[in-house]
């Protein structure tokens, strides 16, 4: 679905000098997937993200999305619509001060007939459980919640991926647990396929393909089970793992005969009860 | 607490008042404010005062709220009127001290501006309390649509008035949490002459001018990702219809503007014969 | 210099619709030295109580006393407060205005009356406790990374000298690197100078490896003041007010209900293996 080849970028500075970010990354992403594309600040996944629906465009290389190359300005808006994104910082996204007006933003720029979009902002608000606030005014809700309003804009758009760029960076855990819950299920419920930027381990975790960038680079691509295994590599380039695969870990170091894949604080104590009993 | 602050103080209530249609309660308040100059008799202020009064117990929205919409502008109305109580020449005058004259003429001018400025008051803010902030940016959009083919961008005004709405309330959230943060550094925006706490706010407005400028920048990327490319091709998922209230509601308008002009003329009549 | 919260309460927008009782009577002591974690909902009053630690919101009823200065008081030198009590707000960088960051740092202790001299001094002092070099002094503070501007703002609340320290989610937004650096700052400046701290945090391992106290604010009361492990011990209690306690600990607490009793106070992962070892040296002793 989408195909990321050999794609540079560099960023040029005012006194003309020039850094690469994005250094010959190649991606494949197929229909359906959860990928979680991790790496520290400034290790260039954001970049990477923009570069899915033409926010930036390749210096190198080609993206392209459902075929289309979105170096192609005259589909532009096709690709647009194709790759949902979603950012940071909730506040600076919701345009309208109503939540069902704010979701219905996309869709009447795409000029869908009023009954359709009804329906189309109806059914997002439904799929990220914030129905019962439609009429109500975005400052007043809760970060986790702003950010799901600013999902289902996203949705209603109907795009085949959504793309999130740190959706939980500034959300307390609460807010952090609703977002990745609606994650989880536009994926798994209604198959929407996923690129979840972050640098949280947890919410990677979740993720079936991780892919790790690290100065512009992708350095390890595959399973979160296969990636995480690498603790003492994720730590080298500034991430960290789940503190349950870090006991593992140091328990396997020390010599205990402990699977080298543990994830969650459910295999992790089913492992050491193992040891102990 | 600023954020408290309710912008354009929209009363959700259900009333007539708050289903008639946008367009029509903007166009009723236009009418409204012109037809207040042609009230000019005792008649006119009354048949004007009963319709205003009717509304506003039609509308729901508690009469003291309404009262408290013209304490602001107080000022304003008692300036007018005394400004016109001694700067109307008149033949009769009623007191006289040293440069000071009053005159009839200045009297009932000074009447008649305080009264019009009430009821303009009382019109326009019953239009605010009634209508929510998106119903009334839809409305000034599709009025002034038709004027869009001689240049007008009413699209972009609507939009701007849209944004505008959503942020200022973020924008006043965040302006408490820089002025906290540096009162915290020590700041001190209490004292000093007026040049000191101008200078004061510096480490106020910077902050808020470079954050705004950064909303702005991601906003407008946010709104690029939702296929946002200006008016054109543009559907709107709010349809406004003109159903029996509107047509009852111009109505009623068009009573009370031939009441008034009756009256205006009549009195105009008496007045020259 | 202890801090004394006594019976403290506070109702935010008074009279408005919005109202609401955001710390209801409310007492503790925060005494010379202590390195403690503030943790609660977003909502639960957490803000409020910092903010009136330094006098920028007086209390309903209660009185606050820093260093024998009750804050009510209305002819209290504000300043003095400030400069004893200092706050970092949440992205702090957002507050940066100056065209050099030499400036911004100085706006503080210049608010306080301290001479250009002092200021230099202070300057000086304060950059390596954040992990800066001098050579940023003359740099705009907006053309530096987001990890050194938040280091700068975090300098120029320092510069005021504060002999306790506040500061609400520091690392917020950062990634895993960011935050271990800031978080071993804070330490570092603990223990280098005594500095009282109070670490606002939603992340229960990163309180678990930094603090000493716990203060747990729940629906505007008060639920707990007490050690790291008292604080985890009751882990259903946190759990019913929607907080965790950390990972390793939760492993021991299923390892626990499975009849594999590791000890207590386990809350980090070295302890936890540290733990899990002897578990297993002993039961080869048998």
């Amino acid at each position: 679905m989408i195909e990321v080849k050999d794609l540079i970028y560099s960023y040029v500075s005012e006194d003309g000098t020039s850094e690469e970010v994005l250094k010959n990354v190649s991606l494949n992403i197929k229909q359906g997937e959860f990928v979680a594309v991790l790496g520290h600040n400034g290790s260039g996944k954001s970049t990477f993200a923009k570069h899915l629906n033409a926010i930036f465009l390749p210096m190198g290389g080609k993206v392209y999305v459902g075929g289309i190359d979105t170096a192609d300005e005259s589909r532009l808006w096709d690709v647009r619509g194709k790759v949902g994104m979603v950012f940071q910082n909730p506040d600076n996204q919701i345009v309208a001060s109503i939540v069902e007006e704010d979701v219905a933003f996309a869709p009447e720029n795409l000029g869908i007939e009023p009954a359709e979009i009804r329906r189309r902002v109806d059914d997002a608000l439904e799929k990220v459980g914030m129905s019962e606030y439609k009429k109500h005014s975005p400052h007043m809700l809760s970060g986790g919640q702003k950010q799901r309003v600013a999902i289902a804009g996203i949705i209603a758009m109907k795009p085949e991926i959504i793309v999130m760029d740190e959706p939980t960076a500034m959300l307390d855990p609460i807010g952090r647990r609703e977002v990745i819950q609606t994650i989880e299920d536009l994926n798994s419920l209604y198959g929407i396929t996923i690129v979840l930027i972050t640098h949280n381990m947890d919410e990677a975790v979740k993720a079936q393909r991780v892919v790790v960038i690290d100065s512009g680079k992708v350095i390890m691509d595959d399973t979160a089970r296969n990636v995480f295994k690498n603790v003492e590599l994720l730590r080298e380039v500034g991430l960290d793992v789940p503190q349950a695969t870090l006991l593992a870990w140091e328990l396997r170091k020390k010599g205990y005969n402990i699977r080298d894949d543990v994830l969650t604080v459910d295999e992790c104590t089913e492992e050491i009860y193992k040891l102990c009993r | 607490m600023l954020k408290d602050i309710t912008l354009g103080q929209y009363f959700p209530l259900d009333s007539p008042i708050h289903k008639i249609d946008p367009r029509f309660k903007i166009i009723f308040t236009l009418c409204y404010i012109v037809l207040i100059f042609f009230a000019d008799s005792l008649a006119g202020y009354l048949a004007v005062a009963l319709f205003s009064l009717s509304i506003v117990a039609l509308s729901k929205v508690k009469f003291s709220i309404v009262l408290k919409s013209i304490k602001p502008l107080a000022v304003i109305i008692v300036f007018t009127a005394v400004i016109n109580i001694f700067f109307t020449a008149g033949d009769t005058v009623l007191f006289e001290w040293k440069f000071l004259k009053i005159t009839q003429e200045g009297l009932l001018n000074a009447v008649n501006m305080a009264l019009r400025l009430v009821f303009l008051v009382i019109g326009s803010s019953l239009l605010t309390y009634t209508t929510s902030p998106i119903m009334l940016t839809d409305g000034i959009e599709r009025l002034l649509s038709p004027f869009s083919k001689i240049g007008l961008p009413s699209h972009e005004l609507a939009m701007m008035m849209t944004i505008a709405l959503r942020f200022i309330p973020t924008l006043l959230e965040e302006t408490e949490k820089i002025i906290m943060a540096q009162k915290a550094r020590g700041a001190d925006f209490d004292s000093g002459n007026i040049l000191r706490r101008a200078k004061a706010l510096i480490p106020v407005l910077v902050p808020l001018f470079i954050s705004s400028f950064r909303r702005a920048d991601e906003l407008a990327t946010a709104m690029e990702c939702r296929c946002y490319r200006g008016g054109e091709g543009r559907t709107s998922m709010r349809q406004l219809r003109i159903g029996r209230i509107d047509w009852v509601s111009l109505l009623v308008m068009i009573i009370f503007a031939i009441v008034i002009i009756l009256i205006h003329i009549t009195n105009f009549k008496i007045m020259g014969y | 210099m202890p801090i004394i919260v006594q019976n403290v309460s506070y109702t935010y927008g008074k009279g408005s619709p919005f109202e609401k009782l955001a710390l209801n009577n409310i007492s503790f002591t925060i005494e010379d030295g202590d390195f403690i974690a503030l943790i609660g909902h977003t909502g639960s009053g957490k803000s409020t109580l910092i903010q009136l630690l330094n006098g920028l919101i007086k209390p309903d009823s209660g009185s606050v006393i820093v260093n024998g200065h009750n804050l009510c008081d209305d002819k209290i030198d504000m300043k003095k407060i400030r400069s004893t009590v200092g706050i970092v707000f949440q992205y702090p960088e957002y507050q940066l205005f100056e065209e050099t960051v030499y400036k911004d740092i100085a706006y503080g202790p210049s608010n306080l009356g301290k001479t250009p001299e002092e200021i230099s001094k202070i300057i000086d002092d304060v950059l390596p406790l954040v992990g800066l070099e001098s050579d940023i002094l003359d740099k705009s503070p907006f053309e530096l990374s987001g990890g050194q501007k938040r280091r700068v703002a975090i300098a120029g609340v320092l510069a005021m000298e504060p002999a306790v320290l506040i500061l609400d989610e520091p690392t917020a937004g950062l990634d895993p690197a960011g935050r271990n650096d800031i978080l071993s700052c804070i330490t570092a400046l603990h223990n280098k100078k005594n500095t009282t701290v109070i670490l606002v945090s939603h992340s229960m391992e990163d309180v678990a490896n930094t603090v000493d106290k716990i203060l747990v604010i729940s629906d505007a009361n008060l639920l707990a003041f007490d050690s790291v492990a008292n604080v985890f011990k009751d882990s259903v209690a946190l759990k019913n007010i929607g907080l965790n306690v950390p990972q390793v600990t939760r492993v021991v607490n299923h390892l626990k209900q499975k009849g594999i009793d590791l000890g207590d106070d386990i809350y980090t992962v070295d302890s936890a293996v540290d733990a899990v070892v002897r578990y297993l040296e002993e039961g080869k002793k048998c």
